[in-house]
């Protein structure tokens, strides 16, 4: 790779979080949604990986890229933020932690594969949701998604995204998100982690592979139930109506995407 | 005294001291005066800078500067190394921003400063720094204005007001006497430049530009050089408050040696 090049696939034997990640703003604080695949190639070295990594007591990231490279900077920016805060007296805010990040990755970019998004909330400036992709670009945004799987849903964030959904609201759109790329996205898979942060303390929340919003074998399910419905709509005889039982069993259909 | 005790930074003599480091600090005590002092409304600098020659423009050789923002810093000792020592700061600052994204507290870079100011003193291939540097600059967290002082040995201390340079010991009694915390920095400006001309002596001293700067509340906690006409007054108001002084010392001193 040359020293300006980005470089988008990591080196053999990498273990990389081939990942779907998000963070995004709501009313009360932000919340972050992660999936748990962790692969080497086609091999899934863990089903159950935890990609959202508590930096502060306030402040947690999303990792995606390498994951060896991702844990050893989140640890030096967990180290350099408790620095902070015994040298200031007061915990770092959000801006701070994701300056820190991003200086980490900008300053090392030929070496590293990290994209991370860092979300908190803080007494100056409330909820907030930083995106630094690979090359330690820093950049606020409402809703942030990130990793491999983040091509499939950016037009359904942007689509569905408000910002003044409440906690449950913001939570399900998360997991909906994130469970969409894990059914489309080979790399992104296993179970949905998420966090919520308020400003007092974290909530972590937990979705089982088997309880997905969304994956392509329920919507296969759900096809094969339709056909079903139609075919003993078209049983019960010519007399009912035909064409609004094939619209009904399309409207299953639909609805369970 | 010092049979060879005196000759590195890294050997303490069988008293306990570093000859260099005390060596170092009469350079200090050998230049012109910087006084330092918190005030109601800010915090301010001000410096006794002494003219080598006739010639030399005024503004020339500063010895208070900007460091960021918020912060300034002066030095009183070797030009030199007060310029370095003003570089390093600006470098600490400059640094910070890049990577907190956030300006540098007053405390904060003062103790860094004060770390390299150490490491300095600690390795044979160094030599101390021949100046000691005083570091102004508001604290957004606590909302004040903070004053610091980093010695050539890396001591950093917090201050309401003082001194350092040839005129230290009296300025800071001086200092001690005004309680300039109770003043704001305009009413404090007048009163320093007097101090700075009753320390100087004009038979012994080379002559000296008045040089400050400050973070105000006015200035939402900038620092800045003082305007030159507020300067000029402050300057012109405080060497006439000192001769005052003077003659009412020197006619005592007089009608003492008349009684005589």
């Amino acid at each position: 790779m040359d020293s300006h090049g980005i470089e988008e696939v990591p080196k053999q034997g990498d273990v990389a979080t081939g990942t779907t990640i998000l963070a995004c703003e709501y009313r009360d604080g932000v919340v972050l949604v992660a999936d748990s695949r962790t692969s080497t190639g086609s091999y899934v070295a863990n089903r159950v990986s935890d990609k959202i990594v508590k930096l502060t007591d306030n402040i947690y990231a999303c990792r995606s890229g390498s994951a060896a490279d991702t844990q050893a900077v989140c640890d030096y920016a967990k180290r350099f933020l408790s620095d902070y805060a015994i040298q200031k007296g007061r915990p770092a805010r959000v801006s701070t932690a994701a300056h820190v990040l991003s200086s980490i990755v900008y300053n090392n970019k030929d070496n590293l594969s990290v994209g991370l998004i860092v979300a908190g909330v803080d007494d100056v400036d409330g909820p907030q949701v930083y995106s630094i992709p690979l090359g330690g670009t820093l950049v606020r945004q409402p809703l942030a998604v990130g990793g491999s799987g983040s091509v499939f849903i950016y037009a359904m964030g942007d689509a569905d995204y408000t910002p003044d959904m409440d906690k449950d609201a913001a939570v399900a759109f998360g997991r909906r998100l994130v469970s969409h790329a894990m059914a489309r996205d080979g790399s992104s898979g296993g179970v949905i982690r998420s966090v919520v942060l308020t400003g007092d303390g974290a909530e972590r929340g937990f979705v089982p592979g088997s309880e997905l919003p969304f994956s392509l074998e329920g919507m296969a399910d759900g096809l094969a139930k339709a056909v079903e419905e139609v075919a003993e709509h078209r049983a019960a005889g010519p007399s009912s109506s035909s064409s609004s039982a094939g619209a009904a069993a399309a409207a299953a259909v639909a609805s369970r995407g | 005294m010092a049979a060879g005790y005196d000759y590195a930074t890294n050997v303490i003599s069988s008293e306990g001291k570093v000859y260099q480091l005390e060596y170092a600090a009469k350079a200090v005590e050998s230049s012109g005066t910087t006084v330092g002092v918190q005030c109601k409304d800010g915090v301010i600098l001000a410096s006794e800078k002494l003219m080598m020659s006739k010639m030399l423009v005024d503004s020339t050789c500063k010895v208070v500067h900007k460091v960021d923002d918020q912060i300034g810093v002066a030095y009183s000792g070797i030009g030199p190394d007060g310029k370095s020592i003003v570089g390093l700061a600006q470098n600490i600052a400059h640094k910070y921003k890049q990577n907190y994204g956030e300006r540098i507290a007053p405390g904060v870079l003062a103790q860094q400063l004060g770390d390299i100011l150490y490491a300095y003193t600690s390795y044979a291939a160094y030599r101390p720094f021949g100046a000691h540097a005083l570091v102004c600059g508001y604290d957004e967290d606590h909302k004040e204005s903070q004053l610091y002082l980093c010695e050539l040995d890396g001591t950093v201390t917090r201050y309401w007001g003082t001194a350092v340079g040839k005129g230290a010991r009296s300025a800071r009694t001086e200092i001690q006497k005004l309680k300039l915390t109770e003043k704001t920095c305009a009413e404090a400006l007048p009163l320093l430049a007097k101090i700075l001309h009753t320390v100087h002596d004009p038979s012994k001293d080379k002559p000296f530009v008045l040089e400050a700067g400050w973070a105000t509340d006015a200035t939402k906690g900038t620092f800045s050089r003082v305007p030159k006409d507020v300067l000029a007054a402050a300057d012109a108001e405080g060497k006439a408050a000192s001769e005052a002084d003077g003659a009412a010392h020197g006619g005592a001193a007089a009608a003492a040696a008349g009684d005589a």
